[in-house]
């Protein structure tokens, strides 16, 4: 973003704050695209992705007028969003058990594996394939740029089971990947 | 330590990203929702508002009530100056006290006099008493609160002539005395 845009983003936001609708929806507009890609990959599927996006937003948009600095609101948005994400995912009840099972994986295939001469689209797939659990650590970690620490915070539970959790998700992604591959020659 | 897949996603981030949806469809949904939200938030404050104006209303009615009540309980207990203002109340002190010292005047000086005086005064004491009535049954305020003061003036210039005889006779007697000698 440049200076100009990140002038007009604060605008929007603090009209938003304010309350005026008409910035609302410009600011949703703005925002909407990346916020549906966090709630695509966590949700695993469209359809949920849109209604989390929507209640993501609805609830963001009641309470904005809380929201102190207007700099802050990309960060605080996108935590808003991905809290929502988790709730939806918890109330499949899904989450909880398959964070907790202790899969131990081992780390010697990771380091040479080159998952870059797979197709984008086909990791994509292979993301929504695995379980809630793997996939939510997965995504917190690599697409939105949260820590270890911050995860065993977001998810409550503990650092090292993130860091399990995230072993295992690239490990599944990778037999995925695998079998694919093995199909198709 | 080493991460490929990580590093992978960072340096291709964009190609990584999901096709959106058409999503400002999604926009009227949550247009919708706020407007439902705040209305109730609306209905909400009105109700509450309802609320609290009843609440006000009954404080202020019990708030009237009580001074009414207490004001027929003064009222029915008698008031005189002292509990229409304080201004008054000095002005009642004053006269009262006046009366009284001028009285035990006249008693040192004379006692049947006293007697006769001290009559007058107690059927001045009673107009002043019907006045109080009259101030009790809500009569017009100023016009009885002027004829209590005249009534304070009279029983003193009462007084203050009886006095002042009393003292002419004294020097008169004092002369005679005098001329005996």
């Amino acid at each position: 973003m440049d200076n100009k845009e990140i002038t007009i983003h604060r605008y929007l936001v603090k009209k938003s704050i304010e309350g005026d609708r008409e910035a609302q929806s410009e600011v949703y507009r703005l925002y909407a695209g990346a916020m549906y890609n966090i709630c695509r990959r966590m949700m695993g599927e469209e359809e949920e992705a849109k209604d989390v996006l929507q209640e993501a937003f609805i609830n963001a948009f009641q309470k904005i007028k809380n929201l102190k600095e207007a700099d802050t609101f990309s960060a605080w948005l996108k935590r808003i969003v991905v809290n929502f994400c988790l709730n939806a995912i918890k109330k499949k009840k899904l989450l909880s058990t398959d964070i907790d099972d202790g899969y131990d994986i081992g780390e010697e295939e990771e380091e040479d594996y080159d998952y870059r001469r797979h197709q984008k689209e086909r990791v994509m797939e292979a993301l929504d394939k695995i379980s809630e659990g793997c996939r939510t650590v997965l995504n917190l970690y690599v697409f939105e740029g949260y820590d270890h620490k911050e995860i065993a915070e977001i998810l409550e539970i503990s650092e090292s089971a993130s860091k399990a959790q995230y072993s295992k998700a690239k490990s599944k992604i990778r037999k995925i990947l695998e079998l694919e591959n093995f199909n198709m020659a | 330590m080493k991460d490929n897949f990580k590093d992978w996603v960072e340096d291709e981030r964009a190609a990584f990203e999901f096709q959106n949806p058409d999503l400002d469809g999604l926009w009227e949904n949550i247009d919708n929702e706020l407007k439902k939200s705040e209305s109730k938030k609306n209905v909400f404050w009105k109700a509450t508002m309802k609320i609290a104006a009843s609440i006000l209303i009954v404080c202020m009615c019990t708030w009237v009530g009580f001074r009414t009540y207490n004001y027929k309980q003064f009222v029915h207990e008698g008031a005189g100056l002292t509990q229409i203002s304080s201004e008054l109340a000095e002005t009642e002190v004053y006269y009262a006290s006046q009366v009284s010292e001028k009285l035990e005047i006249i008693k040192a000086n004379d006692e049947e006099l006293h007697i006769e005086v001290a009559s007058t005064i107690e059927e001045l004491d009673e107009e002043y008493q019907l006045l109080k009535q009259d101030l009790n049954d809500q009569a017009d305020n100023e016009e009885v609160i002027e004829a209590m003061i005249d009534n304070y003036r009279l029983k003193l210039d009462l007084l203050e002539k009886i006095l002042s005889e009393l003292q002419t006779d004294e020097k008169a007697f004092n002369a005679k005395k005098e001329r005996n000698l």
